[in-house]
């Protein structure tokens, strides 16, 4: 990759950005239509992504966000707040904005749907009130001429900055006049006789052509039937220098002229100087970002050369030799590529793993040496404070996945017809990030589900004795070492009955079998459920709840629903902060350490015997405080032996799950950690049982139970613990 | 119009007229043809129907080098000249 596609990235990754931020603030300025800060922040944000889009040659962006731009002006000079319709073109004309965006990065070549019709609008607008806010042409100074086009034909940024510091000199030493002159003829031009460069020679009896750009029509014929017939040149776009008038600048095109076949306009120096200082801003804004990014790469290059010349040398006193090179990185904010954020996270996983390993050496302890324990404790509170700072680094507030909620209320809200008020709180709440971004589609799918199922119709909520404006309510919070979303709504609930039929009717229950109210409510997870007596495309696909459940245990979390009828229902989102590290409980079956996640594990105990139970081919069960729940003895699950090990000597740890609880039987609870996850590689993902493994501080290898796989495993009824 | 060691030179001169006789020629050599070049400019060019022969041969063998179509050129009459796609 060279140092222009390092800017171009740069300079996308850069405009995702401002877009993601914008999304979020314009959502803002609809709650808020008085927020002037927020109109002045979307405002510099749209400007910037103005001049990035022309300085980058993405003219169709360029074009649109130049009219959007005006648009949003005429709020911010005027001080006037957005009235509905307003707002909805303002957040109509940013998805355009959006779209176009992806358009020019995939170069592809049509544009939007509703870009004519949105960009209309926005015209139209800007013609409606042109008093109130007149729009300002901000590069060129346009001179009124009666047959030639003069209006605003200045989005032409990339030209005006490629005017060279000696032309400029020249035009300030002889005081030139700069005319902008734009020929749009139709391509039976030479049919007409004539031909763009009869104009050129007249030109330069006025004065001297700087630049000129022409442009050739994307419909040229191939070589074999080309011929000059038509003109396949549909523009040119050219620069005078001369000390004339305009009456004879217009005077070239005398005989020819038509409405709209050439406009002129009168080029102010500074528009110029202006344009090339802004992109010279943005370039230097992106290589100072770049010169950042090489900055930190440098430092992070050090640091491992550093620590593998330190292991090899096995020096251990010299460490803080590194601190002091780390300290010499920039504290501005840097861009780093999350996957070196991951490569660094991988190694502190490992950097704490031997940390813990020179802990527990028996040689090391056998030492006994004041000074060496000294080092061991300082070697120990500095990985300790390295891995939460490197945590910390992956973390970010569930803020920004939050604020796009609220663009999907208002979407909902507006489909369905019914008032909502989105409540947000605990957006501060920080996630890894590689879960935020996996995040947003089941969030989506469970707030839409709320929308459209939960809140009642305005009139029967008001016939229920209710604000007609239904509520939902947003958040996030840490809960030990869990990260916790809820979504709340003051809606009709679920009904338990229509549930359970419905459940009954797609063969997910049976008819003859008793339920709790909990497994009725969670038949709503099954796939293929759906009780919506239409499909609309907010929701009601069948596919939607049991897809979320799957999007959430793929994060290592779970997803549960507490419902009151007529009072509402309460989706609760649990996941662990981050997928690198997992809380577990360590457990030893036939001398192997195993992990159980304890965010599936509701208690461990003793068992007594007359509490075990046997059925002929069921298997095992225990009462456990009134539920009767399937035993599964883990060293026969995983194959490790056949033995029967006594329930009065072993642990049982009950395990929690949405299609029921069950007990795993351990010989001993060994105590509670975290660990660094690894993955066990393609040959092992056949293993349903074991979702990963973890190095312990002994430097053992612990397998992870995957209670999702086991609770699969007794579905299946393959039950050979008997 | 000549064509030397690949290198095809138009002539800016060249009329339509004289351009649609090029082109059966051109036709015939395109696979010989490496790079093109512009001579006699001095005076300008005589038709813009050039610029449009140019991208044309360009669209027919991408691997023909036509600096006209990468950066800017300096022509007589139309100062620093830019091809825009």
């Amino acid at each position: 990759m060279d140092k222009k596609d390092r800017v171009m990235m740069i300079f996308l990754q850069e405009c995702r950005e401002i877009i993601e931020t914008l999304e979020n603030k314009i959502l803002i300025l609809e709650d808020n239509p008085e927020d002037r800060s927020m109109i002045d922040d979307i405002f510099r944000g749209i400007h910037t992504l103005k001049g990035n889009a022309n300085s980058f040659g993405f003219t169709r962006l360029g074009n649109f966000v130049h009219y959007f731009e005006d648009y949003l002006d005429i709020f911010r000079k005027n001080d006037k707040p957005l009235n509905e319709h307003e707002a909805d073109l303002l957040i109509r004309g940013f998805d355009i904005v959006k779209e176009i965006f992806e358009i020019e990065e995939n170069e592809t070549p049509d544009n939007p749907e509703q870009y004519d019709s949105v960009l209309n609008e926005i015209k139209s607008f800007l013609n409606i009130e042109p008093e109130a806010a007149p729009v300002e042409l901000d590069l060129e100074d346009v001179v009124s001429s009666s047959h030639f086009e003069n209006k605003d034909i200045t989005n032409k940024n990339e030209e005006l900055i490629a005017f060279e510091d000696d032309v400029i000199q020249k035009i300030k030493d002889d005081n030139l006049k700069i005319y902008h002159i734009i020929m749009k003829f139709d391509d039976d031009l030479y049919v007409r006789g004539y031909n763009h460069q009869l104009f050129f020679k007249l030109f330069s009896d006025l004065g001297e052509i700087a630049y000129s750009y022409v442009k050739i029509s994307k419909d040229i014929p191939s070589i074999e039937v080309f011929d000059t017939e038509k003109s396949f040149v549909e523009e040119i776009s050219t620069y005078l220098l001369t000390t004339s008038d305009l009456e004879d600048v217009e005077d070239v095109f005398e005989f020819i002229a038509e409405e709209n076949e050439v406009e002129i306009a009168l080029l102010a120096l500074n528009t110029i100087e202006e344009a090339k200082n802004d992109c010279e801003a943005n370039f230097e804004k992106i290589l100072e970002e770049e010169s950042q990014k090489q900055i930190i790469n440098e430092v992070i290059a050090n640091e491992q050369s550093k620590n593998e010349s330190k292991t090899k040398a096995e020096s251990t006193v010299k460490s803080n030799d590194s601190t002091s090179t780390s300290s010499q990185a920039p504290a501005a904010s840097i861009r780093v590529e999350s996957s070196k954020l991951d490569e660094l996270f991988d190694s502190i996983g490992e950097l704490v793993i031997a940390q813990s390993f020179i802990n527990q050496s028996e040689k090391i302890r056998s030492i006994n040496d004041n000074e060496i324990n000294q080092y061991m404790e300082m070697l120990g509170k500095s990985t300790k404070i390295i891995q939460n700072k490197v945590m910390s680094l992956r973390m970010i507030p569930i803020r920004d996945t939050f604020l796009k909620m609220k663009r999907v209320a208002r979407d909902v809200s507006k489909k369905t017809g019914k008032d909502i008020n989105l409540v947000i709180s605990g957006e501060e709440t920080e996630i890894d990030k590689t879960m935020v971004d996996k995040l947003s589609e089941p969030l989506i799918h469970l707030l839409r589900n709320s929308i459209d199922h939960g809140i009642e119709d305005s009139e029967k909520r008001i016939a229920n004795g209710k604000d007609p404006k239904g509520t939902v309510h947003l958040s996030a919070s840490h809960k030990g070492s869990n990260f916790v979303i809820e979504i709340k709504d003051d809606g009709a609930g679920i009904n338990k009955e229509i549930i359970l039929a419905k459940a009954i009717e797609k063969g997910i229950a049976f008819s003859d079998e008793e339920y709790t109210d909990e497994e009725i409510v969670n038949f709503i997870f099954a796939a293929g459920f759906s009780t919506a007596a239409s499909l609309t495309d907010i929701s009601g696909r069948g596919v939607g709840l049991d897809a979320v459940k799957s999007s959430i245990e793929e994060l290592r979390g779970k997803v549960n629903v507490e419902t009151k009828e007529g009072e509402g229902s309460v989706f609760k989102i649990i996941l662990p902060l981050t997928l690198a590290i997992i809380d577990g409980l360590t457990v030893k079956v036939e001398d192997d350490t195993f992990i159980i996640p304890t965010l599936s594990v509701i208690e461990s105990f003793r068992p007594k015997n007359e509490d075990i139970q046997k059925i002929r081919n069921k298997g095992e069960f225990i009462n456990f405080r009134g539920d009767i729940l399937p035993i599964i003895r883990v060293n026969k699950l995983l194959e490790l032996s056949d033995e029967n090990v006594p329930f009065e000597e072993s642990t049982l740890i009950c395990i929690e799950h949405d299609r029921g609880k069950y007990v795993l039987q351990v010989e001993e609870l060994l105590g509670r950690q975290q660990v660094v996850i690894k993955s066990l590689g393609k040959m092992m993902k056949s293993l349903k049982e074991i979702s990963g493994a973890a190095i312990l501080g002994s430097g053992n290898i612990a397998l992870i139970l995957n209670t999702e796989g086991i609770r699969d495993w007794l579905d299946s009824g393959d039950k050979n613990h008997e | 119009m000549k064509l030397e060691n690949r290198t095809l030179t138009l002539d800016a001169n060249a009329s339509n007229e004289e351009i649609n006789e090029l082109v059966s020629e051109i036709v015939l050599n395109i696979d010989e043809i490496d790079k093109v070049v512009l001579e006699n400019d001095e005076n300008g060019i005589a038709s813009s129907a050039i610029f449009a022969l140019m991208q044309s041969l360009k669209n027919r063998r991408t691997q023909i080098d036509i600096p006209f179509l990468n950066d800017y050129i300096k022509i007589n009459n139309m100062g620093k000249v830019l091809l825009v796609k």
